[in-house]
């Protein structure tokens, strides 16, 4: 049968479509054709946006990324791309991207409070390294620090890693997953003695049960949403219940929807706990077997600044934990009945008991999804923690379907921010700067003196930004993010921390974000598939992609200017004379030759980059360095994970990520594992030991009781409205790619003010009228909404935060967890009124 | 010529709504319905429509979740842009040159 041209591009795309839907639409199947274009070729890369871990198929024409797709053969979306995946071939190509160095300059001199002007990239590191070296000189490796990525490619993380807690001996390195993740880590650190979920995305199909705390899938995660409504609308008796502080589009599909008031998913977890308790339906074979009782200190702060009155009111101090018996367990949960849980949390009984008895029945396969509305918290590891009480109580956890699982909000947050180990107290492989034999093994593995590495934790990401105000951080260099957008409270602490006079402010981005723009040189980067990379995924996938094209102008990638920098500095410069005197064959050299020119790194050659089609792939950094340095960082990487004294971490090798749609770790014997400490799933589990949380020298994983506890700020007669900040579908975090691309942009313009019609009328405002938001340190104008996708009850306004124009991040509070040290971005205190 | 191919998770009750609702958009096509996932065409003149739809049937009410899985888009390149077969279907590939006219 002859078709239209029409007809026939249309029949690939109803195919296509009911093939990724799994199902069959007689007489169309037969029609899909293979047609591949002479001219574009088409290649694999995992997307640029969010942890999911999409991967797309790149197609490439005359030097340039011209269209993306779902890649069909992904596992993880199966042909799926949510819309802004879709116009992942337009990020790279806003009218702005930065081509050259800009130096803010008044008379052809650096100058604090000049122009900014283009300069080379010479001339650019002359006047960096002048000011690092100065300070290094004056006030030590303290002063000098770097605000990193969880978008970073796994080996930029490496290589910056590498370069400041070896090279300039400072742990002040940290990366903006520390707004995101870093209570998930500290929950699993806490809980199983190792980071990341021990399930995987195949529990979207084994889960009876879904239930969502604080994770709007639907919006954040919209693959993953895709899954699991596939599998909600397809097995029979599957169930959603989702907990949020407001309505949100995943209630679209919840049998059990519950919106409640903030702070009180402690209480909530804690009652479902008591439940399971005192219905006696805890496995208590897998509880006496597999788990230990405990308890952490409570009214530990909120992480504030020392002198804050609510940081001197606070009794208790940290997180470490004692044990405790079942009994006092069982008896610390007891007031969290269901009369009382309700009452708190504004939600009906019925509705909690509901969630209750899917949790406490052992014949329910339950998931558990959240992401930032757990993690931006200021009791963040404990809420975490609760959910695994439960999770563990049961015996629900490590097999297929019954998961406690952490979504991720950026595509590298696990693989290169956690796995990598690029907090300033961390190292690869799960390893801490504080314990002796974590660092020497990690100096051992980079070749260095004993004692290179410090001890002490550097700043955090919320402290760097304190110490940039008090000058006590002075030479400062922020990657691959855009944290001045990001990070709570912008007016009292980052932005006068970034224009004081003390400081030095080096910005690395492809855009001139609101972050490049209050710094004192901006490095133009590339980005994406500018450059060979790796990320991994939120359920342990690690995913390679190859360079498609070239950056734009002198756009460098971060990888060449974290490796490019170190030639400028030679070890006598960096390091103490007792220090170099353990290694005299470093002498003279400079943090090139010692890091990254060491036998290891630069141990590939330089190499034809080929796919199994035979197309010819460039690589900028192996040109630029005369080897292959991402294989080289890589292979240097894995050992950590193999040799490393925490176990269950391996990698694979290089070269079969290039052929894979990624693995999940660990990889042992180049086989990927779904389920980890469940013996037939994971390699490391002993045999006949059923189930083993190895991360812990008895293998038993901890269930630690936390109280409820109020939120650092809350509304009160003044500043009446809770606020929650988080992301909209079509823009991904700040904005800075996707407000790029005319038609995400055109979808969403601007931030606008989510809030209940009843409360918008109290206040004289109407939908559309302009409003004036605003909290104790600051306030902006928006728009107003009362419909469409966000229904917060009333007392509680939503604004996404992706909009460089109406800044919300003026308003937050830079509360954060006292022991994760992650910001509570859901919660503050602010009053509305018309502008 | 701009032809695209989404899957639509509606409420399986309300599927038949829905598919009506999406129908009235110019160039939109329910081509198939199963168990509340809707195979849909997006068909218009110029580029920048299908993310439109798409974005507006994301606000649709009874409308779960929206996935675009094809598209070509003739504006970009005269050649087909569709980069592989989809390896699910088990399908027999035919040469693209026998259903060109």
């Amino acid at each position: 049968m002859k078709l239209t041209r029409r007809s026939f591009i249309k029949t690939n795309a109803i195919a296509a479509t009911a093939a990724a839907a799994g199902i069959t639409i007689p007489g169309i199947n037969n029609a899909i054709a293979k047609t591949s274009s002479k001219q574009i070729r088409w290649d694999k890369a995992p997307c640029r946006f969010c942890g999911t871990g999409c991967s797309v198929l790149v197609g490439t024409k005359n030097g340039r990324v011209i269209a993306t797709q779902g890649d069909p053969d992904a596992p993880v979306n199966r042909g799926l791309n949510c819309i802004k995946g879709y116009f992942l071939s337009k990020i790279m190509y806003g009218k702005d991207r930065l081509t050259k160095p800009l130096l803010r300059m008044t008379d052809g001199e650096y100058d604090k409070e000049g122009e900014f002007t283009p300069i080379s990239w010479d001339k650019a590191f002359d006047v960096m390294a002048d000011k690092f070296k100065q300070t290094l000189k004056d006030k030590g490796p303290t002063a000098v620090g770097m605000f990193g990525s969880g978008q970073w490619t796994v080996w930029e993380g490496y290589a910056a890693s590498k370069l400041f807690k070896a090279g300039f001996r400072s742990n002040n390195l940290d990366p903006n997953a520390r707004h995101c993740m870093a209570s998930a880590v500290g929950a699993f650190m806490r809980g199983f003695g190792a980071d990341e979920p021990m399930g995987c995305y195949d529990d979207l199909e084994h889960a009876d049960v879904f239930v969502l705390w604080g994770a709007n899938m639907a919006e954040m995660h919209p693959i993953l949403w895709s899954r699991l409504s596939d599998t909600r609308l397809t097995k029979e008796g599957c169930e959603v219940h989702v907990l949020s502080t407001y309505k949100h589009r995943c209630f679209d599909l919840a049998d059990n929807g519950m919106v409640f008031t903030p702070q009180t998913d402690l209480a909530i977890a804690n009652y479902i706990a008591n439940y399971i308790i005192q219905t006696k339906s805890y496995n208590k074979a897998f509880v006496d077997k597999h788990t230990n009782f405990k308890k952490t200190p409570t009214d530990i702060g909120y992480g504030l600044r020392p002198e804050h009155p609510l940081e001197k009111a606070k009794t208790g101090k940290g997180g470490k934990l004692s044990g405790i018996s079942f009994d006092e367990y069982k008896k610390s949960i007891e007031e969290y009945t269901l009369e009382y849980a309700s009452k708190i949390s504004g939600v009906p009984e019925k509705n909690l008991l509901a969630l209750a008895k899917v949790y406490a029945d052992p014949n329910k396969k339950v998931t558990s999804y959240w992401t930032m509305g757990f993690n931006q918290h200021t009791r963040g590891v404990w809420v975490n923690g609760l959910v695994y009480n439960i999770h563990l109580l049961m015996g629900k956890i490590s097999e297929p379907g019954n998961s406690p699982f952490s979504l991720t909000g950026q595509p590298s947050a696990c693989g290169t921010a956690r796995e990598v180990g690029t907090f300033s107290h961390r190292l690869p492989a799960d390893l801490v700067v504080k314990k002796k034999p974590h660092r020497d093994f990690s100096e051992k593995v980079w070749q260095l003196p004993e004692g290179t590495i410090p001890a002490k934790p550097g700043y955090h990401a919320v402290l760097q930004n304190r110490m940039l105000k008090d000058s006590k951080l002075n030479a400062y260099w922020v990657m691959c993010n855009n944290n001045m957008q990001a990070a709570a409270n912008m007016n009292e602490e980052t932005l006068p921390g970034y224009r004081n006079p003390d400081n030095f402010i080096v910005v690395s981005d492809p855009y001139p974000t609101v972050t490049a723009q209050a710094a004192d040189l901006i490095l133009p980067t590339a980005m994406w598939t500018e450059k060979e990379g790796a990320y991994g995924n939120a359920e342990r996938r690690t995913q390679f992609w190859r360079q498609q094209v070239s950056a734009p102008g002198e756009a460098k990638s971060d990888l060449w200017q974290l490796v490019e920098f170190s030639k400028r500095f030679k070890v006598e410069e960096v390091w103490p004379k007792d220090l170099i005197a353990k290694k005299p064959e470093y002498k003279g050299k400079t943090l090139f030759d010692v890091l990254f020119k060491n036998g290891q790194v630069d141990k590939y050659p330089k190499q034809n980059i080929t796919d199994d089609k035979g197309n010819v792939y460039q690589n900028d950094e192996m040109d630029a360095f005369g080897f292959y340095i991402q294989k080289g960082l890589f292979e240097e990487y894995r050992r950590f994970g193999i040799e490393g004294p925490k176990k269950g971490h391996d990698l694979g090798e290089f070269d079969t990520y290039h052929k894979a749609r990624g693995l999940r770790w660990p990889v042992v014997n180049g086989k990927e594992t779904l389920w980890r400490y469940r013996e037939g799933y994971d390699p490391f589990v002993k045999k006949g030991k059923d189930v083993q949380f190895y991360g812990f020298k008895d293998g038993r994983a901890n269930i630690i009781t936390a109280p409820y506890e109020a939120a650092a700020e809350s509304p009160d007669k003044e500043y009446d409205l809770w606020l929650s900040t988080g992301r909209v579908l079509e823009h991904w975090h700040s904005g800075t790619m996707t407000r790029r691309v005319p038609e995400l942009y055109r979808a969403f313009p601007d931030a606008v003010m989510f809030i209940h019609p009843n409360d918008a009328k109290k206040r004289g405002l109407r939908r559309g009228m302009l409003a004036k938001v605003a909290s104790r340190r600051g306030d902006i104008e928006l728009r107003v909404e009362t419909r469409g996708r966000n229904r917060p009850p009333e007392g509680l306004i939503f604004v996404p935060w992706f909009d460089a124009g109406r800044l919300i991040n003026k308003l937050t509070l830079d509360a954060t967890d006292p022991l994760s040290k992650e910001t509570d971005y859901k919660k503050c205190a602010v009053k509305v009124a018309k502008a | 010529m701009n032809i695209s191919g989404v899957l639509v998770y509606a409420r399986p009750d309300k599927a038949d709504t829905v598919s009506k609702v999406l129908s009235e958009f110019d160039g939109v096509e329910v081509h198939a319905s199963e168990n509340g996932k809707l195979i849909v065409t997006i068909e218009d003149e110029h580029t920048g429509a299908l993310a439109d739809r798409v974005i507006q049937f994301q606000d649709l009410p009874n409308i779960l979740s929206v996935a675009v899985v094809y598209h070509h888009d003739e504006g970009n390149d005269d050649e087909l842009i569709d980069p592989v077969t989809i390896p699910s279907c088990g399908c027999n590939e035919l040469n693209p040159q026998e259903t060109q006219q």
